[in-house]
């Protein structure tokens, strides 16, 4: 009986072990991420010589050996609406094959080339651009493009709120059919980069279908044309035969629809899609070990994850100069928080916006990491030997998505020079709307991050100014407000450069009243089979059609 | 019958509506603005202003409502904020999806559940049993989201067979639709198969034991017949609630799956619409899938009395 009961028993544990083998088994088919020549799926495994280790060398294309034909996949995680004068992000990622703009820039140093827009004329002392307008243009539609468009366009940005993306200006008027001619109310260098960029859309369309139909049909005047799109899927175009100037390479293009990083890794790995720019170290990292190498795009492209403390108080702690220093400049060990984060990817910089911008240099990078016993000091002859408490507040969804791990980091760094901070997380559109616009009398530090073209800094320093807020109005000296202004006057972009320097001086080093936390990098992973020239990048979301092309895959 | 029936209807009815006036409290106090969800945050103050009336928040909270469900009543559930259509241009757009991943998943995973169910009861004690069971367990251990990485590293990156994402019907393309949706499909009916397993499993063991069946084996009887005959018929009964788990969970019970694979169902939907901060589709879909529950459990009621005599709707 005993007998029988033992064999039962180990009948059993075979038995289960048989379960447990086959399970583990299952979960050990996945497991050889970290060896790149183990997976036969992986280029680098199929085809050595396919896989360059620097891709950009082999992509910077002069014309030689483009193919026309083949299609395109690739993807996206936001379809938010295709009319940009309501919803500019996915308008920029996703539908630059369909959408044309007025001119386009292809490095933020070069020259502004025309496009829908012939030629402009700029007249500093009476604040006007005036716009010659390619004739012989047509919409997918075949409606003719014309001044109303382009009157239609800018207006709207008024009317959806958007206007401070084209500088807010007074007037918007049609001289003729092909000439218009934008006002504004005060000079400013940054004419053409608010002008120029716009996408241009169909006035008698819109007026004909309506707000809706225009956020989820794209009819542009572009090498492409949309033929397909399923909201939350795909979103399709194929090359549009009576475009006016030279046709595209690429047959069609398709952006699939993924939220899911790992998916979006598992689709490019898989072969279904060109091109993949992870936002985070780990996919790169599953990515690097399956024989992929990624382009590092310029640091234009990056963006800046940044913290700001906000007060109204100005009796609170972080009102005081000697507070922000002790915390900032030595309190958070701030190289280690990015390599943590995001490894190679990440990087900390004390210069405000990125480093690629034409006011960058050496000097802005100024402390020497964390020094925790200078902190506590600094805030002891400041009058809190025992610290404070405070709150980190951090945006949820959208570009404020990763704000949380550095919220918690901070934390942690705080509580070693006695400064107690409690993480509240914060909806992204109250955050950007109520703590960014000064609205809220909370009191602590804010984290948030963008991708700082050298347009939206200046944007971000005109919505964020001294009378509205970032750090709000208590932490602006006089002479930082001064300086804001001077910025916005500079006659000369030397000049104006010269300003944002002392500004990114004074803001980061001298006052602390804006902190940057880490640069993330723009990694790209491209197929062997999907080609690029280095001139395809426009600005730091879209790309020129005629700049891509891929072989037969 | 009729009048458990209309009384049930009823019950419904307000649950629908006492979980409409939840979902619409639970909304107002999200600490979420709506009227920048719906107009950006590059809005000035005049514009917040009639964006702010435009949306009805100058009024209190039960005018909201009534405003709401009047609307509603007309067949109205408002425009999306992220999707710039029809509330229920948007549901019906999707809802075709989530329904037919969850019937065919559903129609995989009983059969092959109550089957493994009945083996494991049958065989109990021996090996068989021993590694249907714990597999069991493991499998309904695991999140659906965890199972559908772990197919989509294997099948798709390290095999090739299958695609990452997207979704396709059969009738349209059905080689497409086999590669996109064969692994979503089998993440799904994973989880159905091991619950219904481990259910049937118990069920059947309690009918085992009954001396109905000790009298038909002491009767002689085959072990195949007093299976069949005996044990099935009564052991099988308590499966119907899983019938009823399974329907009530037809629209959000794939929201995980749905987001790692990329389909564009109701799950998906729901999990944007949260994201978003898109209240007309947030409330209608709450509200779609409290409908679904109860009619699920009404049509579970009625599935005991068709099966089993001894129960009647009073």
């Amino acid at each position: 009986m005993k007998s029988k009961k033992m064999s039962g028993f180990l009948k059993r544990l075979i038995s289960g072990a048989m379960a447990l083998a086959m399970l583990l088994t299952l979960a050990a088919c996945g497991g050889g991420s970290d060896q790149p020549g183990g997976n036969t799926g992986s280029p680098a495994a199929s085809d050595p010589v396919s896989q360059t280790s620097d891709p950009a060398a082999e992509n910077t294309g002069s014309g030689d050996g483009r193919t026309t034909g083949g299609d395109l996949t690739l993807v996206t995680s936001m379809f938010n609406g295709f009319f940009q004068p309501k919803s500019q992000t996915t308008a920029m990622e996703t539908c630059w094959p369909a959408l044309e703009s007025l001119g386009y820039q292809v490095d933020v140093n070069d020259p502004w080339q025309p496009k829908l827009a012939e030629s402009w004329d700029i007249d500093y002392d009476a604040f006007t651009v005036t716009l010659h307008l390619k004739q012989g243009v047509s919409f997918h539609n075949g409606d003719p493009f014309n001044a109303d468009d382009v009157v239609f366009t800018l207006t709207a940005h008024n009317d959806y709120g958007t206007q401070s993306n084209i500088g807010s200006p007074v007037s918007v008027e049609k001289v003729d059919d092909y000439t218009v001619v934008v006002t504004y109310g005060e000079f400013s260098l940054n004419y053409e980069s608010w002008l120029l960029p716009r996408f241009m859309y169909s006035k008698e369309t819109f007026d004909e279908k309506g707000e809706d139909w225009m956020m989820n049909n794209i009819i542009g005047t572009g090498p492409y044309k949309m033929t397909e799109f399923v909201p939350d899927d795909h979103l399709t175009f194929e090359r549009f035969d009576g475009y006016w100037g030279e046709p595209g390479y690429v047959d069609t293009y398709t952006w699939r629809f993924m939220q899911d990083p790992t998916a979006q890794v598992a689709a490019f790995m898989n072969g279904e899609i060109g091109r993949v720019s992870p936002m985070n170290a780990s996919p790169v990292e599953l990515l690097r070990n399956n024989g992929f190498e990624p382009v590092v795009a310029p640091p234009i492209t990056g963006m800046q994850n940044y913290i700001v403390p906000i007060t109204l108080d100005p009796d609170a702690p972080l009102s005081n100069q000697a507070v922000r220093q002790a915390i900032y400049q030595y309190g958070v060990d701030w190289d280690a928080l990015a390599n943590t984060l995001g490894g190679d990817m990440y990087y900390h910089t004390d210069a405000y916006a990125l480093t690629g911008n034409p006011y960058y240099k050496e000097d802005l990078e100024f402390t020497n990491g964390a020094d925790y016993e200078k902190a506590k000091q600094m805030l002891a002859d400041a009058g809190y030997p025992d610290g404070f408490k405070t709150e980190i507040y951090y945006g949820t969804g959208g570009q404020a998505a990763g704000s949380e791990a550095i919220a918690t980091y901070v934390q942690a760094e705080l509580a070693k020079i006695g400064v107690t901070a409690e993480c509240v997380p914060v909806d992204g559109t109250v955050m950007n709307a109520e703590y960014w616009s000064g609205k809220t009398a909370k009191t602590g530090m804010i984290i948030s991050g963008l991708f700082f073209t050298p347009i939206q800094t200046l944007r971000l320093n005109q919505s964020n100014g001294p009378t509205g807020t970032q750090a709000a109005v208590t932490t602006w000296s006089d002479e930082t407000k001064e300086l804001f202004n001077k910025i916005n006057a500079a006659k000369t972009q030397e000049e104006q450069n010269q300003l944002m320097h002392e500004y990114a001086v004074r803001i980061v080093q001298e006052e602390s009243i804006y902190w940057p936390v880490y640069n993330g990098a723009t990694y790209e992973f491209y197929q062997d089979w999907c080609h690029y020239s280095d001139k395809a990048r426009i600005g730091n979301a879209g790309f020129d059609a005629h700049e891509i092309w891929v072989d037969a895959h | 019958m009729t009048r458990y029936l209309l009384k049930r209807l009823g019950q419904t009815v307000l649950i629908i509506i006492l979980v409409s006036f939840l979902t619409f409290l639970l909304v107002s106090i999200m600490p979420r603005d709506p009227v920048y969800a719906m107009y950006g945050t590059d809005i000035n103050e005049a514009q917040y202003e009639i964006g702010y009336k435009e949306l009805n928040l100058d009024k209190n909270i039960i005018e909201r409502y009534l405003i709401w469900a009047k609307q509603v009543l007309h067949g109205d559930f408002g425009i999306s904020y992220k999707y710039h259509t029809p509330v229920t241009q948007v549901i019906g757009d999707k809802i075709g999806v989530t329904l037919y991943l969850s019937i065919i998943s559903t129609l995989i995973s009983m059969p092959i559940g109550i089957l493994l169910g009945i083996i494991t009861a049958v065989k109990r004690g021996k090996w068989q049993d021993t590694v249907l069971t714990l597999t069991a367990n493991v499998t309904a251990s695991v999140p659906s989201f965890v199972i559908a990485v772990v197919l989509m590293w294997v099948f798709v990156i390290k095999m090739k067979l299958f695609s990452t994402s997207g979704f396709t019907l059969p009738w349209v393309d059905f080689g497409q639709s086999v590669k996109q949706g064969f692994l979503p499909i089998v993440c799904l009916s994973l989880g159905g198969i091991a619950g219904t397993c481990r259910q049937t499993r118990s069920s059947m063991l309690e009918a085992i034991r009954q001396d109905y069946v000790r009298t038909a084996r002491s009767k002689g009887l085959k072990e195949g017949f007093i299976i069949y005959k005996h044990v099935m018929r009564n052991g099988l009964v308590p499966i119907i609630t899983l019938v009823g788990g399974r329907l009530s969970s037809l629209i959000a019970g794939s929201a995980f799956v749905e987001n790692v694979f990329g389909i564009p169902g109701m799950g998906n939907l729901l999990v944007n619409s949260v994201n978003n901060v898109d209240i007309p589709i947030m409330q209608a879909t709450v509200m779609l899938t409290a409908l679904v529950v109860s009619l699920a459990y009404l049509v579970t009621d009625f599935l005991y009395v068709v099966v089993d005599p001894r129960i009647s709707l009073k």
